[in-house]
Order: C-alpha cells, then sequence, then structure tokens
C-alpha cells in the first residue's frame, strides 16, 4: 500500500524571501511573498490554487490558511496540516500527496514562515507556555533552550563513545559554512577556519556558538501538482517519490529527557525507511540529503541513525569533512543548512532539494543529482521525504 | 572537590524562576520540595513511576497515581554547563552544571537539576538531594556529590 503515492505530485515552483536575520516587514507579508513567488515559478496564479498544506503546530497563529485564501483569492480549496515543526514541513507535503491521490487537490501549495530572527527569545521560549512541563520542572535549572538539549546529548554521546567531538562538530559546520557562502544566498557571510571554531565561545558545553543554528526572519514555499498537470509548465517537474511521518509514544515535552534511546532519534530510521519503501529505492541511491541540522550534534547522529554508518561511527565518518561535501559519498545541507543558511526550520531544505533535482543549484549544484532525500525532526516526530527528478 | 556555595546563597538564584503552579498538576513536585522531600508520580496500580505528570499512568493507564517521596540519590546520566544565557533569568547563573539524573530507587524515569560542588564530572557519578531554601519560604532541589564518595 506505500507505493500508491509514488510520482503522483511533482513540485514545479518554489519561492523563497531573503535569507536575513530581521526583515523589513512582518512574518505573514513574508509568507505571502513567498507564495506568490513559488507561483510565479510554476506558471501558475493563485486562482489555479486549490489546496494549502502547512506545518501545524506553528502556523495556524502564524499565517493561517483561510487568511492566505482571503488575501490572494483562492476560493474553495483543500487545507491540511501536519504536526510538530521541523517534522511537519516535512509531512506537510505527504497530506498534500493525499489529497492530490484522492481527488481532494490538483494545486497545493505548502508554505511556511518564521519571525525569529527579530523576536527576542522566540525560538526557545515557545518551548514552553505558562505551568508546561517544560517550564515547571526544567526552566528553573536553566535547562531551556534547545543548545542546552543538544549540549546535555553531547557529553553523553563523547563519554559513551570516546570520540573527538570537536573535530566532528567542526567538520560540520565548516562544511555548511563552505556550502552557505558558495550559495550566495545564504544569511552567514563569514568564512570559518577550525582554529577559529575552536575559539568561538560555549553556548551550553560542549556546544559553541557555529554548532548552533542562526535565527532568521523569512518563509519559502512549494507548489506540487497533479503529476501529469505539472508536464505542461514552465520547470521541471520534481518528482515526490516518498514520503512519511514516523513518532513514538513520547511528547515534544519529555522528549529530550525521557527518551530511552537517548544517543539515537529513534524515529529517523523508520521515517526514511518508509519513504525510500515507498520510493522503491535504497538509501545508497540518493545522490545528497538535507537534514534538519539545529545543532551539529543533531546531524551526526541523524547520519548514524538513518545508517550511513553504525552508532558511534558518524564522528569518523565525517573527520574530514569529504563525505559529506558537495562532491563526497553523501553531501549534506547543500546551502549550508540551518546552521549557515537560513533557520526557517527545514522550509529551505525542502526548496533546496527541488532545486538540486532541477539542476538549478547552481555554485553547489551535486553533480548529476537524480534521487534526493529531506529529513526534518521536532521532538520525537521525523518527517521525510524522498523526491527525484524522474518519473518511473 | 571545589567548595558549594552555602545553600542559602543557591536559593536565592532561583527566586526570578520559580513556577507558580499551585493548584497545577505539577504542583506536588514542589510542594515536596518546600517540605524537603523529592516527589515524583507513582502508579498505585502497576507501582511504575512516570516523568513528567500526566493524567493516566503512561504504563497501564490507570488514572491513579500519586505523588511519591524517593530517597534522592542519583547518578549523572548527562550534563552540560551554562555558558551563554538565553534569558535574562540566567544571567547570573553561567557556570552552572545542568544535569540530567537517574534517581536510584525510581527506575525508567531522569530528573533535570543542578549540581553544585562537583568538579571531574563524569556519567554515572554518584549524586544526592540537597534542598536550597529561597528568601521568600519556599526550597528548590539540587544535588551534591554524594558524602564521602
Ligand atoms: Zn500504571
Amino acid at each position: 500500500m506505500t507505493t500508491q503515492l509514488r510520482d503522483v505530485a511533482a513540485f514545479v515552483g518554489i519561492g523563497e524571501t531573503p535569507a536575513v536575520r530581521k526583515a523589513d516587514k512582518p512574518l505573514k507579508a513574508l509568507v505571502l511573498d513567498a507564495i506568490t513567488a513559488a507561483l510565479d515559478d510554476a506558471g501558475l496564479t493563485p486562482a489555479d490554487v486549490d489546496g494549502l498544506v502547512t506545518e501545524g503546530a506553528l502556523m495556524p497563529s502564524a499565517m493561517p490558511h483561510d487568511e492566505v485564501a482571503a488575501t490572494l483569492g483562492i476560493s474553495q480549496y483543500f487545507s491540511g496540516m501536519s504536526s510538530y515543526w521541523g517534522s511537519g514541513i516535512a509531512s506537510a507535503h505527504l497530506v498534500g500527496a493525499q489529497a492530490i491521490a484522492c481527488g481532494q487537490a490538483d494545486v497545493v501549495v505548502s508554505y511556511f514562515g518564521v519571525d525569529w530572527g527579530s523576536t527576542a527569545g522566540a525560538a526557545y521560549t515557545s518551548i514552553g507556555e505558562e505551568n508546561s512541563p517544560k517550564v515547571v520542572y526544567e526552566k528553573p535549572f536553566g535547562y531551556f533552550g534547545q543548545p542546552y538539549f543538544f549540549g546535555a546529548i553531547a557529553n553523553r554521546y563523547r563519554s559513551t563513545y570516546g570520540v573527538d567531538l570537536e573535530r566532528a562538530f567542526g567538520s560540520l559546520a565548516i562544511n555548511q559554512r563552505e556550502n552557505a557562502l558558495r550559495s550566495g544566498t545564504a544569511q552567514m557571510d563569514r568564512s570559518m577556519t577550525y582554529g577559529q571554531y575552536l575559539e568561538s565561545p560555549y553556548v551550553a558545553e560542549p556546544l559553541r556558538i557555529p554548532d548552533c543554528c542562526l535565527l532568521t526572519d523569512g518563509a519559502a514555499a512549494a507548489v506540487l501538482v497533479r503529476s501529469d498537470r505539472a508536464k505542461d509548465l514552465p520547470k521541471p517537474p520534481v518528482y515526490l517519490k516518498g514520503a512519511s511521518l514516523a513518532t513514538m509514544p513520547l511528547s515534544m515535552d519529555n522528549y529530550f529527557t525521557q527518551n530511552p534511546d537517548y544517543l539515537t532519534w529513534p524515529t529517523a530510521r523508520p521515517a526514511v525507511e518508509q519513504a525510500l519503501a515507498m520510493a522503491g529505492r535504497e538509501l545508497d541511491d540518493l545522490d545528497f540529503a538535507e537534514l534538519y541540522d539545529c545543532f551539529t550534534m543533531t546531524l551526526l547522529m541523524q547520519i548514524e541513525d538513518i545508517g550511513w554508518c553504525s552508532k558511534g561511527e558518524a564522528a569518523a565518518f565525517v573527520e574530514d569533512g569529504k563525505r559529506v561535501a558537495l562532491d563526497g559519498d553523501i553531501p549534506i545541507n547543500t546551502h549550508g543548512g540551518l546552521l549557515s543558511h537560513s533557520y526557517l526550520l527545514g522550509a529551505t531544505h525542502v526548496t533546496e532539494a527541488i532545486r538540486q533535482l532541477r539542476g538549478d543549484a547552481g555554485d553547489v549544484q551535486v553533480a548529476d543529482a537524480e534521487l534526493g532525500l529531506v529529513g526534518l525532526l521536532a521532538g520525537p516526530h521525523y518527517g521525510a521525504l524522498v523526491l527525484g527528478r524522474d518519473e518511473g | 572537590m571545589s567548595t558549594s556555595p552555602a545553600l542559602e546563597e543557591i536559593g536565592q538564584r532561583y527566586v526570578p524562576v520559580l513556577p507558580d503552579v499551585e493548584g497545577t498538576l505539577a504542583a506536588g513536585f514542589w510542594e515536596g520540595a518546600d517540605e524537603g522531600e523529592l516527589r515524583l508520580p507513582r502508579c498505585t496500580d502497576c507501582g511504575r513511576f512516570h516523568w513528567y505528570p500526566l493524567h493516566r499512568c503512561p504504563h497501564c493507564q490507570s488514572p491513579r497515581w500519586e505523588w511519591t517521596a524517593v530517597a534522592g540519590r542519583a547518578r549523572i546520566f548527562t550534563w552540560t554547563v551554562l555558558r551563554r544565557p538565553l534569558h535574562k533569568a540566567f544571567q547570573d547563573r553561567v557556570g552552572e552544571i545542568v544535569a540530567i539524573l537517574e534517581l536510584d530507587d525510581a527506575s525508567g524515569v531522569r530528573i533535570v537539576a543542578n549540581v553544585f560542588g562537583a568538579d571531574d564530572l563524569e556519567v554515572g557519578m554518584p549524586v544526592e538531594v540537597a534542598f536550597a531554601p529561597t528568601p521568600d519560604g519556599r526550597a528548590v532541589p539540587i544535588f551534591v556529590p554524594t558524602s564521602g564518595s
């Protein structure tokens, strides 16, 4: 049953606002800009749109579907969401493809936007409302803000596997910094040597500033259409070959302390395996991967958990950065990712994957890219997309 | 071993971030601390602990659980060190050890706490609870290396 969505839908348009810390307009205006740019790119207008899909935890209040529809003049439309945060940004496209497969929509727009670059503290204060467990049992002790969650993982990881985490973190951060500078569209504009990495201050030991994602104001959108409509449109279609959302019985509240398998992301592998199975492809078939890199530690775990190397071996796998570079075995975060391009929680991981498969990624193009993975997470949730250049 | 600051000095640090939990599902933990006990939710049907408190035991789905005192001896599961305050409440707490602990007598759950008076932290290091009084009469559970270790 998992093959029914393969090639049912294709991406035909993408739009992004400039990657900046502080934008000159409000979030809702940024989202509308990204949607309009994606529709222009697709050669379509709002009148063609009959579906809206988004992440389902932040977007309902940040920019609701009905306000998009009311502003752009989208009349009768399918509305779908998938939770949470990064994982939902990926799996919203699963919902969109399902709507297309069921005949509920033909032209679906996905969007995501965030203004955490200009909202002081928003990225971490949004993790806990008053009286939530995070505020009541974690914040008093300074375990508040995502760097602390991942700094704690990193210390146990190092203790368990006895590896040179500084070298591994530095290699990942530098690889993505170089990709970001080559992309020409990144928020980050300063190069970094390993020496400079080591001199950068700690945020939450052992994580330093370059181990942590940027903060960004921006939005991105993509247009997903029924595949037979894609062929008449101006841009080369990029096919949605596999999509999945894997979860486990933990919540966003208690995942970071109670995850029984503390040094792995338990949902990463099942999500990626399911998406690859839907695509009828293997891990080795992937030409690149755009993975959720809120911290270097997060990325290091996924490299193991998705299966490019065994547990405890990712530090050696990325030691000199060559395997994950643009010309490496598995190029990762070709545009610079959350660490060095922009922090849209993975929305630009989706648009970058589409750009790569169109062969339109400029100086960060992976040679002959035919199949790519987008893997985005939030707490216990993991959303995976497998995208392909060719039908079939 | 480095000397721990006095409990009163430590307690003062928590004043800006102590939650007002009266009447909420969270109240038992902080009420226990005020009375000098570390209390966690334990199911009265299956006997297992869970954390954080839920409306039903996540192991057997029983709605019956009670705040149950534990001895407060624990091992360091992992830790980080507060270096760059991401919130103004932590500006005066740079250098504090932020730990995740496994309690000796509440298997299957981990709690977050600060550890004071420890050098050369390592996974598995034994620690025990102490209660730091705050100026307004409350108390905060903190952990220090187990005496004699
Ligand atoms: Zn029970």
